[in-house]
């Protein structure tokens, strides 16, 4: 788990600013955050399934579709 | 019929440290277990805060051959865990009452069984897409679909209201076990929209934003280019009325007239 990743994207969560922020210098508030060049290419190229894996350590994640798809056969 | 328990059915909504409810965490936090099918990390870690017994769902796929068995694992698993604890709370991913058949089939289950189950609504990607793409469904009303089903079916699309497909994702799929966008579903979809829409007629991506930190992605195309799209298992496809409403005179005039009546009556 990266405690710092985590730290960044739940301040940004919690904190309109930094998002604002983030857009106008997305690397000087990374760095701020201490990611490392892994986590800050992950974060700029939008990669969610990057993000999730450095995040978890615990759970092997579904992903989001395999959960939503409805069928009546229950 | 004796009370033995509660089971509450909750969601996360999309962007979990944002869309969760206060009601749905209050019931996270005063469950004795919470089981969960939360795909975000900084969601479980909310839920974690909230409550340290929970119990993971998500290996259910890993036990089972398809969509379809997992389900009934979870299902089995949560009724098997309210026998003995007096509240039980499930959490999933959204709304739990959109595209989760296992919430339904809990509540229906725990009911039939004298336990009192309730589903709290959440923050759905349809409720997203309203916000994002400026919709309102009050305007002209709006067809919303689960794009396989669409397809599959004969189903009579009204072009004078916006049409809402969901799970592009997995276009194609017919037992519950493919996880892409079947490529010649995608073309038969685009012939069937191509028989009541022109193809110069724009169609949107949709994918809801899952972090604070990004946009969503929003992508227009007009329909005889349906099958450029990049789908992933997080797209929606949105496409637009193309035909105004032409009023029923007959029941204007009608209504009017008896308006005007119960006015001239005071």
């Amino acid at each position: 788990m990266s405690d710092n990743l985590k730290r960044f994207l739940v301040d940004v969560t919690e904190n309109p600013d930094l998002k604002d922020q983030y857009k106008k210098d997305k690397t000087g508030l990374m760095d701020q955050y201490n990611l490392t060049k892994e986590e800050q290419t992950m974060v700029a190229n939008q990669d969610l399934d990057g993000i999730n894996k450095a995040l978890n350590d615990e759970y092997d994640l579904a992903p989001n579709s395999i959960i939503r798809v409805n069928k009546k056969q229950l | 019929m004796e009370n033995k328990g509660y089971l509450y059915v909750v969601g996360t909504g999309l962007n979990t440290l944002n869309h969760i409810t206060q009601e749905a965490k209050r019931h996270i936090a005063q469950s004795e277990h919470v089981f969960h099918l939360v795909p975000d990390p900084l969601g479980l870690s909310l839920l974690k805060s909230l409550n340290s017994n929970l119990h993971y769902l998500g290996d259910c796929y890993a036990l089972t051959t398809d969509r379809i068995a997992a389900y009934q694992l979870m299902v089995k698993r949560v009724m098997t865990q309210l026998t003995t604890a007096h509240k039980v709370c499930v959490v999933f991913y959204g709304h739990p009452g959109i595209f989760v058949s296992p919430s339904h089939a809990l509540i229906q289950q725990a009911k039939e069984q004298g336990y009192v189950a309730q589903m709290l609504p959440g923050i759905s990607a349809e409720d997203c897409l309203f916000s994002d793409l400026g919709i309102d469904p009050a305007s002209a009303g709006c067809q919303s679909y689960e794009a396989s089903y669409f397809l599959l079916n004969q189903v009579t699309c009204n072009v004078q209201a916006p049409l809402i497909l969901w799970q592009l994702g997995v276009l194609g799929d017919f037992a519950g076990e493919r996880l892409t966008c079947d490529p010649k579903a995608l073309e038969l979809l685009q012939q069937k929209l191509g028989k009541v829409y022109p193809p110069q007629h724009p169609v949107t991506l949709y994918e809801a934003a899952t972090l604070s930190l990004y946009e969503p992605r929003i992508e227009t195309l007009p329909l005889a280019k349906l099958t450029e799209f990049n789908f992933s298992q997080r797209s929606t496809l949105f496409i637009p009325a193309c035909s105004d409403v032409v009023r029923d005179e007959s029941i204007y005039l009608e209504l009017k007239k008896h308006q005007l009546k119960e006015l001239n009556n005071v």
